[in-house]
């Protein structure tokens, strides 16, 4: 690595930075513009809820928040909950919720890559055929249609009609409970995967280098074993990247199908019940996960291919 | 692969065997599961039902609930009161914290004044909306001024210990639903040594929390369950007959009723679209939840100010249809400001007592509205329907009146589609509405905890309604001692403001649940706590 | 594996054929001259996905259209008598739990679904394209700030910013509409943003530059004509998107003011009931995954018909 490679990244970590800074004052901005407190309850007389306000600091100036709340994030602490959970650090729920939306993510993101990869290699060696036609109809299917209506519909057959599934999630039985959302959301990862390796592994398999590996002689199940997989999936992991992010926005109606205590459904219900700190905490995470997402996106191009940096800095 | 796929299937299956046998346990235990979560187990912050469950589980308050809902002394063994009804002395029981410390009178006193101290949302019951504890109003304006509380100021709140087990509670003015008050979580008593070691952690965890009720806490994780089981030195332990309690947080209806059925779990709120699959079920109850929907008009509009426009829209209302082919959740249409059920006197309900002020006339309300529209010299009018979008069922009584109203002639509707939040504290508010869809659950059993709402400057009276006749009936209320002649004015004040047409009352909420059949006892209020789960038991 | 030398072979007399006479050389044939854009259809006509995914726009569109117009039911009336009845012959879909025709609630919410993403496809179109071009085109300083700026938005997830712009504002159409119109936009300010910067350095351009053109002459008559196949395909695109963001703020309960109807809001309600009543759902949502699949299919025979070399392999 030489040095103009460090240079680069250093400026990518620092727009990232000031991007991620701008966001927060943003959020910080918007959420300030919701109408209503924190405490909703028609029942709190006026100078009740001033006092409460002032208990939590409510009252002070915007800016005066704004720094407290700036500095107090720099050490790790987001504050506490005033509505949904009261008085309880919004860190710890917020990393419970996000806990179990990576997991999710995660998982449909496997499952779907392996189902993809496999989908892709099947359809590049039957080009033409009923399996090419097959993978392509998925990723049609995939791409077009949205992760929550895949989830809606798994929940009528496999949950309502079949009642092989229950149709909701529950912590107490994990894993059951986990399949319908992780298919659903694994959809538009084997639809983009299956795509892309197709792709990949046709053109790998017309390269010179294969015709070589023939020309000598090679079984055909050996060639593809350990000459084309190797070279086809290695871009394939680059869009596991940008995929996941998508994905991560996918959960949100997802979650609120399937009844997942994740991010997306504590956003939600923080906005409705006002919980600024909440809002704020679980929008930075989205946006946190999604800038060093894309950083490390734009890193590795310019690790593997030093003229996307140069584009870049033009 | 094959294998891969066997392994996984295998290993599914195992972990979801694990689950099930998990959630059976030996011993009797009751699981109820609902859309709500225990935001918190500290009593002097908590404004929410099932909150309340949960410490009314845990914790007894000086009055407590009998297997029938009605209020017996419970950690108050007895008490007097004084002949101008504005002391209270009460004699505490012997019982034990889960520490095994005493319950003392002090810590009554640490509670309460914890509760004015940290501004708990429930602070106000201590003041003249509520019990009107001697200095509770003047301590919370104080804070409001932005002046910190001294100890010496906290002395001025009218509850003392005299000693270890008698504790003393002046109050401002006399209160007919003072014993009420006193089973509320607001009014329990806190460990003084043990909160103030735990300090900012107290009641956060199932471990930072003491126990001197029927159940102890043993487990607490958010988002998903809290586990009590049986405190075996609980004071009334014998009439405790199950071993254990699980509230599952099951946030969605449709879960609560398949879990239900797979006997996850024993109770379940459900709403109105499954009540069809369920309604000729042995297991289908319904229970009246105490809260009054009802239209908030404002009368700085001249639309509004128009008593035949008032009418028109009360009388195209069919509540009953509303009710029961919609909801079908076990609500009731309104027939006054005042629910059913909510404040009795002698055996005798407000209600059955009260006219009916509601009915459903189409005809009639045409005719109102073609008045109205004649006196305001207008061929048509449209009228702003304010709801809340996150405040189920108000979106189905929104698309209902909607229509109602469509069917008018002469009336346009236009609807404002908005959030709770933003429908009371910016909207109501600030008169920005024109009908408003709004709801009230009462504070305790009395007919004032609604009344209240239609005096001239009370905050939440947002339409403005102002009539010196009602403020007149109301004072006398207020002033009255004798609680047979208080109930008939209350009934009287009533009637001003309905003829007034002051607001439009449309339906009280019911709520739909599943209760297994073998399941008895469990104590259901539309007011304060609304589960008590002490005498549950199972045959 | 054995060596070879040249000299091992030998050439048959068969080996080789003559080509020549089968292909008259001596006459030069010239294709007729026919429009771009028949070329276009005849590429778009080609591409079975595609015509199938125009005809169900097509017949998506004339329903939604007509439906409502026609049909003896409103779609606000409520009939409490006739509440959630199973399709049948007098209720193609059912009705619903206020006893309201779903046939037409379905094709009526279809409309606004189709009304919002149109809108809001013509206005990010608008937005998007002039800051693409100003930025693309101007470049320098403005370049840069505009640049940030998009980058900045862009790091945004699309959902938070709507979910909280939502609750700023009160539900209706117009909300969601201008929510969408404060995401949507970005895509297709970069694809402008990049064509722009690709095209403004051509010969033509440079020629028409020279020969004294105004900027405004140089953005509408050179560059604009020649980008225009991208900037539809990216329109295209973002349809499908707009009706999916619709139905994801009505399912997070942020939708259209009852009694109004959207495929969002339908399928939302009818997932309440999906226990009971699973068809009040199944319909909307089959309605909205053909709706959304067409746009796809259509948009991707629009992309190769329009620009044969970006086909993929």
């Amino acid at each position: 690595m030489d040095k103009s490679m460090f240079r680069y990244i250093g400026r990518r970590i620092l727009i990232s930075v000031m991007t991620l800074f701008i966001i927060l004052t943003v959020l910080f901005v918007m959420v300030k513009c919701l109408p209503g407190t924190p405490f909703n309850d028609e029942k709190l007389s006026e100078g009740q809820r001033a006092i409460i306000m002032a208990k939590y600091g409510l009252d002070k100036p915007v800016l005066v928040q704004y720094v407290t709340y700036i500095k107090n994030m720099v050490t790790g602490d987001f504050g506490i909950s005033y509505a949904l959970y009261k008085d309880l650090p919004v860190s710890m729920l917020v990393i419970d919720a996000a806990k179990i939306s990576f997991l999710l993510g995660i998982a449909a993101v496997i499952l779907g890559s392996i189902i993809g990869i496999i989908l892709g290699i099947v359809a590049a060696l039957h080009q033409n055929h009923f399996w090419d036609t097959f993978a392509t109809v998925i990723s049609v299917l995939g791409v077009a249609i949205p992760s929550f209506v895949f989830a809606l519909l798994l929940v009528i057959f496999l949950g309502v009609d079949l009642q092989i599934l229950p149709t909701t999630y529950s912590s107490e039985h994990r894993l059951m409970t986990s399949i319908i959302p992780v298919l659903a959301l694994s959809m538009s990862v084997i639809a983009n995967v299956a795509r892309f390796t197709r792709t990949e592994m046709i053109s790998v398999l017309n390269s010179e280098y294969i015709e070589l590996v023939k020309a000598k002689g090679l079984s055909r199940g050996k060639i593809i074993r350990s000459h084309c997989l190797r070279n086809s999936l290695i871009p394939v992991i680059t869009i596991l990247g940008p995929i996941l992010v998508n994905l991560m926005t996918g959960t949100m109606v997802v979650e609120q199908i399937c009844g997942i205590p994740g991010l997306g459904k504590l956003l939600i219900n923080s906005i409705r019940a006002n919980d600024y700190n909440i809002i704020l905490a679980c929008s930075f995470l989205y946006s946190l996960m999604y800038v060093v997402m894309m950083l490390i996106i734009d890193i590795s191009y310019g690790i593997i291919d030093p003229r996307i940096r140069l584009a870049k800095e033009e | 692969m094959k294998k891969i796929i066997s392994l996984g299937l295998c290993l599914a299956m195992i972990l979801s065997m694990v689950g099930c046998s998990s959630s059976k346990s030996n011993g009797k235990s009751f699981t109820f599961a609902s859309e709500l979560e225990i935001v918190t187990m500290d009593s002097t912050v908590s404004d929410d039902g099932m909150s309340f469950n949960a410490m009314h589980a845990v914790i007894d308050g000086l009055m407590g609930l009998d297997k029938d809902g009605k209020i017996v002394p419970a950690i108050a063994e007895s008490y007097k009161l004084s002949d101008d009804k504005l002391v209270y002395t009460y004699k505490l029981r012997d019982t034990k914290w889960s520490n095994g410390d005493k319950v003392t009178a002090d810590d009554f006193v640490y509670a309460w004044q914890r509760i004015i101290k940290n501004a708990g949302n429930y602070a106000y019951m201590l003041g003249s909306d509520g019990a009107a504890i001697v200095g509770a109003d003047a301590l919370m304006e104080k804070q409001s001024n932005g002046e910190a509380l001294t100890d010496e100021d906290m002395k001025t709140l009218g509850v003392k210990a005299i000693d270890d087990t008698t504790l003393e509670v002046k109050v401002e003015r006399p209160c007919s639903y003072f014993d009420e008050l006193m089973t509320f979580p607001c009014y329990y008593p806190i460990n003084r040594k043990f909160a103030e070691a735990q300090g900012d952690k107290y009641a956060k965890k199932a471990d930072a929390v003491l126990s001197n009720g029927a159940f102890k806490i043993t487990s607490w994780e958010l988002g998903t369950k809290a586990v009590f089981e049986k405190n075996p030195d609980y004071w009334n332990k014998d009439a405790v007959k199950i071993d254990k309690l699980t509230m599952l947080l099951v946030q969605d209806p449709k879960t609560a009723a398949a879990n239900f059925d797979s006997k996850y779990n024993d109770f379940a709120i459900i709403n109105s679209s499954l009540v069809d699959k369920y309604k000729n079920k042995p297991e289908y109850k319904t229970y009246s939840e105490g809260y009054l929907f009802y239209l908030q008009l404002n009368f700085n509009k001249d639309t509004i100010a128009n008593m035949n426009i008032r009418k028109a829209l009360s009388y195209a209302i069919d509540r009953t249809d509303f009710a029961e082919n919609i909801l079908k959740d076990g609500s009731k249409e309104a027939d006054g400001f005042v629910p059913t059920g909510l404040c009795l006197n002698d055996g005798t309900d407000f209600r059955s007592k009260a006219k009916d002020f509601t009915s459903f006339d189409l005809a009639k309300a045409q005719e109102f509205l073609d008045a109205g529209l004649k006196e305001l010299g207008k061929d048509s009018i449209t009228l702003q329907l304010l709801y809340g979008t996150d405040e189920s069922p108000m979106d189905q009584m929104a698309t209902y009146l909607q229509n109602s109203f469509s069917k008018l002639k002469g009336l346009n509707i236009e609807m404002v589609a908005t959030t709770k939040k933003d429908r009371i504290y910016n909207k109501q508010k600030n008169r920005e509405f024109e009908v408003a869809l709004t709801r009230w659950g009462p504070d305790y059993g009395d007919a004032t905890t609604y009344l209240n709402l239609m005096l001239d400057g009370n905050a939440n009276n947002y339409g403005d309604y102002k009539s010196d006749a009602y403020m007149k009936k109301m004072d006398e209320v207020k002033a009255s001692t004798d609680m047979s002649k208080r109930f008939d004015q209350m009934i009287e004040a009533e009637e001003i403001a309905m003829n007034d047409y002051a607001v439009v009352p449309v339906f009280e909420k019911g709520s739909s649940v599943l209760i297994r059949s073998n399941v008895k006892n469990l104590v259901h209020r539309p007011v304060g706590v609304p589960y008590t789960f002490n005498y549950v038991e199972l045959d | 594996m054995e060596d070879y030398e040249l000299k091992d072979f030998e050439f048959n007399e068969n080996d080789f054929e003559l080509v020549g006479e089968q292909v008259d050389i001596t006459k030069d044939e010239v294709e007729p001259f026919h429009p771009g854009w028949k070329d276009v259809v005849k590429r778009f006509c080609k591409n079975k996905g595609a015509v199938a995914g125009l005809i169900c726009i097509l017949l998506i569109v004339c329903l939604s259209i007509f439906v409502p117009m026609v049909s003896s039911y409103k779609f606000d009336a409520i009939d409490t008598a006739s509440a959630n009845i199973e399709p049948n012959g007098a209720h193609l879909f059912g009705t619903d739990e206020y006893g309201r025709d779903l046939f037409v609630r379905c094709w009526q919410g279809t409309r606004i679904s189709l009304f919002i993403a149109v809108v809001a496809v013509l206005i990010d179109v608008l937005i998007g394209m002039v800051y693409g071009l100003v930025s693309g085109f101007f470049g320098g300083i403005l370049d840069g700030i505009l640049q940030r700026f998009q980058e900045i938005m862009n790091s945004i997830p699309t959902l938070v910013i709507l979910t909280i712009l939502l609750t700023v504002m009160k539900s209706s159409l117009f909300t969601v509409i201008v929510a969408l119109m404060f995401t949507e936009w970005i895509a297709m300010s970069r694809i402008t943003r990049a064509q722009v910067l690709k095209v403004k350095e051509e010969e033509y351009v440079l020629a028409s530059r020279t020969l004294g053109s105004s900027s405004f002459r140089l953005i509408f008559r050179e560059i604009v004509p020649n980008i225009y196949g991208q900037l539809i395909i990216m329109s295209m695109m973002t349809i499908p998107n707009a009706i999916f963001y619709e139905a994801y703020l009505a399912f997070v309960g942020l939708g259209l003011a009852v009694p109004q109807a959207s495929l969002g809001t339908l399928i939302n309600d009818g997932f309440n009931s999906i226990l009971v009543y699973p068809y009040m759902m199944i319909i909307p949502a089959i309605i909205l995954a053909i709706l959304m699949l067409s746009f796809n299919l259509c948009g991707d025979g629009l992309r190769d018909a329009l620009d044969p070399t970006m086909k993929e392999r």
